[in-house]
């Protein structure tokens, strides 16, 4: 059956290919679970599929329901989560953070939830701070560009030393005077409530250095509550409990702190042990001096210290990461024979006739380093050289004195989309974070990020559907919330076509891109990052003309079509070859027509007949057969599920009682880089090179829960003579044994339903009830899929059938070890990977 | 558009082959099978950050730095620089020292040219590591397996940042993976293994291999217990190369390539003196602990093999470039890549032999193209390839530039450039074409 669908979807997949048709559409309930496991690494609930039935009766219903849902999911941490480990991939740093460690798992009402990370106590970790950062709103420019990113910094920190002054001294105090308080009669719950209390108890009792406090100790002020008068609001949020664990005041603490200007002094001033009168204090909180200034994330050390010494320099990555440009090594002229070059140098039989050349020409541009003059560099390094000066200098306050921002003038250039070099002279650094951001090539650079998040790189952006694109990224000031809830909007995200698109231009651009990083000094050489390719043409025939030599000589001269012999371009020391998923990229391009950005065929058929006359039979075999064209995968956020995607939560999930210390929760977690994510030393989607560690790990981590599970099982008979112990709840879930632990808890109140499950055997169990807790299982970890039940149940009924074989065993026939055993195989199922 | 179920997007994503189905998680390619009889190990070692070998293996006198001769703007000179050891008509440095008692067992190479066109750390570490002049290239270790036809080879890596460019060759190993084997093999979901699913047959697969190499594994484990102490570092990227080590000694790995130092230990712009002997001796001192330990350890611990650990590998350290003679700002050394050095030892090395030398010009000695270097310049001496020897001066100067840099039958004058070592490892592990660099003259000395 399994082999006959297959065929039949080749088939179907060959007859779409041809009749050039190639997105299929996810269903709703595919959608939802998509976006749910997108940005949230979550399942749906099952009431969200109920909801989402509810929502199909119109079209705006069905609309407004997804634009809830992704407002809901971006409030979870997890989506800050997810997007900062995107960031994190983007800018090539390992995740300094162990947020995730920290999730917890919650019962709300009767469904199992997953709880979201509290809020750390000890966290200041660049994860924490851009998390938090996204879960208030911050826009993308801010994170990137912004000296509120910055404040969150400091917000995190200032949060945990009055906390830290809080916990060691104050907290029980507190409790005590409102313990106080409230047997004395009053109510302490409302703001007003607390600040009429507050406003009495100081105006009885003022806090200055010598009085005894008796209703917050006998023994003395406590050094915060000593100084609260000077931020009252602060004081009623922590007497409202914004410091406890998980509290919902928390948030408002944040924003709270925000407005405060220069939250080092107010922190020393808060938390001081001395009193400070208010009359002193109150302004200069207020009013403290501030050096706000414009901040970038390259002043910040977590993220500057990948880039000391690598070809991922400082300067470079500053590109790459505002302005997406990758800054290609160029290739340098070769000069006859290497050996004599070097050997003219200390040859003293000769005259020196090399030793008078002139200087090259452009040796006078600003900031540019002497080495570097070669033509051929210039490309890079006018670009490179003065951002590497500023960095060197620290690049955050060297250019402060004293007196005011000291004028550094440097030449900020960057190449734009097509490929022209934009030079702005900058008279301060304080003026390139500004300036940065309003360039279009950073407004594209950034914008295009986000839909290859959550598009796909693979799909390809229209100029029309660009503009769009970058049109929101404007108009919402950058909110990543916005952004994301256009781009799930539209069809192209439920429209998950996993075979090839025809390649348009900007699928080959990149590859273009590389070629003109060595070309542009050269005005005699045809910019390839315009379409048609031309010479400074101005009639469209001319162009065209152009067009078709250009493209010729491109296949040529890469020699695409060939072996690997005979390749002229790019040159051997090019600093760069063209791959071979290039390659193909760029013979499929042009097998397609060589569409322009509008999808529009630049050639003819003739033409690209002729152009792909030369190819091997085996090459153009590979462009024509679409099931052998390479599988869209995409670098981050792909269609199909990562393990890692999957880790994050399932361990979380399932193994909810012990500590992560000893559970294989860590250990899983601990190898995201080395599951879905790009390998940091590979730079590759680690899918390509999944080895074994993950299932090793994965193997241990089942047989560690089924352990576990069984001494709790034997726990659980000793302390529960009857009912369901709340903590055991989630086990029995995981299991699949909630529903049949209800079952007989009904039916035999008085027994204990541990010691019934423990004696029960799989092969006493009928087939529905076995099923029953498959389909638990099923739903618990994968999540349910209404409309695809009975392919649900396909795979419940193959993981029975597993699970019956195993049972004939009698030492593995015993319901928890069988359940266990169900577990396994629903996790290494292939559904279990697709959205 | 068609609307797809998850059902038939399952099914037709496995079937485009987008969803990685279990059985492409290439189990054999990690548990291949070894062949015993053939085996001859490879270790690439590399310094990162650029070493001073005036302060390792290509040193000089005090005489040789007299202040008569050089300027203090054309030689950064202190007592960590100069000679402590004469050595086949050459002279060793300070960092050396942990290797004097190993020296039989070395072979040096001196006066390597490197890429001129760059002085790039990237550009050259790869090329010193490769003799592939291109960046991007693949490690010397994966050229190598390719040429000998032998993708069963497994190759383990550690690199401290750059880009693998492993060529699709693809049985590799992070050596930081090593650790994570665990030779048990019961499985007590085995039972269930008759299923028909693609999980079924991955798992049934890895069982099977993973007995048929668990002896091997068993080994790997013993040995990276015996490295926590015996080779014990507190040095996160020296612990690689003693992973590494257990890794080859177990049979496990045939090749491997470990990046030894960070760039910022050993690329000393400023404080050369304060930081440079500290972190290179740190590495010497790895180097030497690891000869010892090969000499005491018989491959894969078969305590009836008539082969140690030394004996079957080939190890090759290396370093981007050497550093410049004069000083910069704060005492310090810029990138020099007109000379570098090597270091060769195991298997099949002739130990105990310096080949190649270098030597330090004074600006009025240099014919110089450009303004840049206005400096002393230290630079390797051309290599007369017919006798094995550097040219001497009078060989050098009788020879016209045209006649320079070509091989003939009874001629070959040439610089040893990286390709130059890696061509003659090759040819050593029965390689005579490596498609990373083109034919040419080999050192005859190196090897046995």
């Amino acid at each position: 059956m399994r082999s006959k669908f297959g065929s039949l979807i080749i088939v179907m997949a060959i007859v779409l290919f041809q009749s050039h048709s190639y997105g299929l559409e996810l269903t709703d309930e595919s959608k939802l679970r998509k976006l749910s496991y997108q940005m949230r690494g979550l399942p749906p609930t099952p009431k969200e599929f109920a909801d989402l039935v509810k929502a199909k009766d119109t079209e705006s219903n069905l609309n407004a329901f997804f634009r809830s849902k992704v407002e809901e999911y971006y409030k979870s941490p997890w989506t800050a989560s997810k997007l900062t480990e995107r960031l994190f991939e983007d800018w090539r740093i390992e995740n300094p953070g162990t947020p995730l460690t920290e999730a917890f798992l919650e019962q709300k009402d009767t469904e199992i939830g997953l709880g979201y990370p509290p809020t750390s106590q000890n966290d200041t970790a660049l994860v924490k701070v851009i998390q938090s950062a996204l879960t208030q709103g911050d826009s993308w420019d801010e994170i990137l560009i912004s000296n509120s990113f910055l404040k969150i910094t400091e917000v995190t920190s200032t949060i945990q030393k009055i906390r830290q002054v809080y916990e060691y001294s104050s907290m029980s105090r507190i409790k005590a005077f409102k313990d106080a308080v409230m047997s004395a009669g009053k109510k302490m719950d409302s703001t007003e409530e607390i600040q009429a209390v507050l406003d009495a108890y100081i105006k009885e009792k003022p806090l200055d250095s010598t009085t005894q406090n008796p209703i917050f100790t006998s023994i003395g002020p406590t050094p915060f509550v000593r100084n609260s008068h000077l931020d009252m609001k602060l004081t009623i949020l922590i007497l409202q409990g914004a410091l406890e664990q998980g509290s919902p005041k928390y948030n408002d603490l944040v924003a709270h702190l925000r407005q405060v200007k220069d939250l080092n002094y107010y922190s020393s001033q808060i938390t001081s042990s001395v009193f400070i009168p208010p009359n002193q204090t109150a302004t200069s909180i207020a009013t403290a001096s501030t050096k706000e200034l414009p901040q970038m994330i390259f002043s910040l050390n977590d993220v500057t210290s990948r880039y000391k010494k690598t070809i991922y320099s400082k300067a470079a990555a500053f590109f790459r990461i505002y302005l997406c440009d990758d800054m290609q090594q160029v290739a340098l002229p070769d000069g006859g024979s290497k050996s004599q070059e070097a050997f003219k140098f200390i040859h003293k039989s000769t005259p020196s006739a090399v030793t008078d050349a002139p200087p090259p020409p452009t040796q006078t541009i600003m900031n540019v380093k002497p080495q570097h003059v070669q033509p051929q560099c210039l490309g890079c390094h006018v670009k490179l050289d003065p951002m590497e000066t500023i960095f060197n200098k620290k690049f955050d306050r060297l250019s402060f004195t004293a007196t005011g921002p000291k004028q550094s003038v440097f030449n900020f250039s960057y190449d734009d989309y097509n490929g022209r070099t934009i030079t702005i002279p900058v008279n301060n650094v304080d003026e390139l974070p500004a300036l940065i951001s309003k360039q279009p090539q950073y407004i594209r650079c950034q914008s295009e990020k986000f839909w290859n998040w959550f598009i796909g790189t693979d799909v390809p952006l229209s100029p029309k559907q660009r503009d769009e694109l970058e049109k929101v990224y404007v108009t919402n000031e950058s909110k990543p919330l916005e952004i994301i809830k256009y781009l799930t909007s539209l069809k192209l995200f439920s429209s998950d076509s996993f075979l090839s698109e025809p390649k348009q231009f900007n699928n080959v651009r990149p590859i273009f891109q590389k070629c003109h990083g060595c070309h542009k000094s050269d005005p005699t050489i045809p910019s390839l990052l315009e379409i048609p390719f031309n010479l400074n043409r101005t009639s469209q025939a001319e162009k065209m003309a152009d067009h078709l030599d250009i493209l010729k000589s491109v296949v040529k001269l890469t020699n695409i079509l060939g072996d690997q012999k005979g390749i002229k371009m790019p040159t051997k020391d090019a600093g760069w070859k063209i791959s071979d998923a290039e390659r193909s990229t760029l013979i499929k391009w042009i097998a397609d027509g060589a569409k322009d950005e509008n999808g529009t065929d630049t050639i003819t058929t003739e033409q690209k007949n002729k152009i792909l006359a030369p190819a091997k039979a085996g090459v153009m075999e590979v462009v024509n057969q679409p099931s052998q064209l390479v599988p869209t995968m995409r670098p981050t956020w792909q269609r199909v599920l990562t393990y890692s995607e999957i880790i994050k939560t399932l361990p979380l999930k399932i193994d909810t009682t012990s500590t992560y210390s000893s559970t294989c929760a860590n250990e899983l977690l601990g190898k995201k880089y080395v599951l879905g994510h790009p390998d940091l030393y590979t730079a590759r989607p680690v899918s390509e090179t999944l080895d074994n560690a993950y299932r090793e790990s994965y193997r241990k981590c089942v047989v560690r829960l089924l352990k576990q599970s069984q001494t709790s099982f034997a726990v659980n008979v000793q302390m529960n003579p009857a009912g369901i112990n709340l903590s055991s709840k989630i086990r029995l879930y995981s299991t699949g044994l909630y529903s049949l632990a209800i079952q007989i808890t009904k039916e035999t109140p008085l027994e204990s339903v541990f010691s019934v499950i423990s004696k029960m055997k799989w092969s006493d169990l009928d087939e529905q009830q076995k099923l029953k807790i498959i389909q638990q299982q099923i739903d618990f970890t994968v999540g349910p899929n209404l409309n695809h039940i009975e392919a649900e149940m396909d795979l419940a009924k193959n993981v029975m059938k597993a699970v019956d074989r195993i049972a004939t065993d009698p030492s593995k026939n015993d319901l928890i070890s069988a359940s266990y055993f169900s577990l396994y195989y629903i996790l290494n199922s292939n559904s279990f990977l697709v959205y | 558009m068609k609307n797809m179920d998850r059902r038939q997007f399952i099914q037709a994503a496995i079937n485009s082959g987008l969803v990685f189905s279990l059985s492409s998680l290439r189990p054999e390619s990690i548990f291949a099978q070894q062949d015993p009889a053939s085996e001859k190990l490879l270790l690439v070692l590399r310094f990162n950050g650029a070493w001073d070998p005036l302060m390792a293996m290509d040193a000089r006198t005090k005489e040789y730095l007299n202040a008569a001769s050089f300027s203090t703007s054309e030689f950064l000179a202190f007592d960590d620089r100069t000679s402590i050891k004469q050595y086949k008509g050459a002279q060793l440095g300070i960092s050396m020292k942990p290797l004097f008692e190993y020296l039989d067992d070395i072979c040096i190479v001196n006066g390597v040219m490197m890429n001129m066109k760059s002085s790039a750390h990237e550009t050259n570490r790869e090329y010193m590591s490769s003799g592939n002049i291109t960046t991007g290239t693949t490690f010397f270790p994966f050229a190598l397996a390719q040429a000998m036809q032998r993708p069963d080879y497994r190759i383990g890596y550690h690199m401290e940042y750059e880009t693998l460019q492993s060529g699709n060759y693809n049985n590799i190993a992070p050596t930081k993976n090593l650790v994570s084997f665990s030779e048990t093999i019961d499985d007590p979901y085995e039972s269930v293994l008759d299923d028909e699913t693609t999980a079924a047959s991955m798992q049934k697969r890895v069982i099977s291999q993973k007995r048929k190499d668990k002896d091997t594994i068993t080994t790997l484990n013993k040995l990276i217990e015996i490295t926590k102490t015996s080779l014990s570092s507190n040095n996160s990227q020296i612990q690689q190369a003693s992973l590494a080590l257990a890794g080859l000694g177990a049979g496990y790995l045939k090749m491997a390539q470990v990046d030894m130092t960070r760039d910022g230990d050993l690329d000393t712009h400023f404080g050369h003196q304060s930081t440079h002997n500290t972190k290179l001796t740190e590495g010497f001192d790895h180097v030497a602990k690891m000869i010892k330990f090969m000499k005491e350890t018989p491959y894969r611990l078969d305590p009836s093999s008539q082969k140690t650990l030394f004996d079957m590998t080939t190890v090759v350290v290396t370093s981007e470039f050497a550093r410049t003679a004069y000083p910069e700002s704060d005492s310090g050394t810029a990138h020099n890549q007109y000379t570098n050095s090597c270091l060769l030892f195991g298997g099949n090395v002739n130990g105990g032999t310096l080949i190649g030398g270098s030597h330090i010009y004074k600006k009025s000695e240099l014919n110089l193209p450009n303004s840049e270097m206005t400096n002393g310049l230290y630079h390797a001496t051309p290599f007369n390839f017919h006798t094995q020897k550097p040219m001497t001066r009078e060989e050098q100067s009788s020879t016209p530039v045209e006649a320079f840099g070509t091989c003939k039958a009874n001629k070959c004058l040439d610089y040893i450039y990286p390709e130059t070592i890696w061509r003659t490892v090759a040819q050593d592990f029965g390689v005579n074409s490596v498609s990373t660099f083109s034919t040419g003259p080999i050192l005859k000395n190196m090897f046995k």
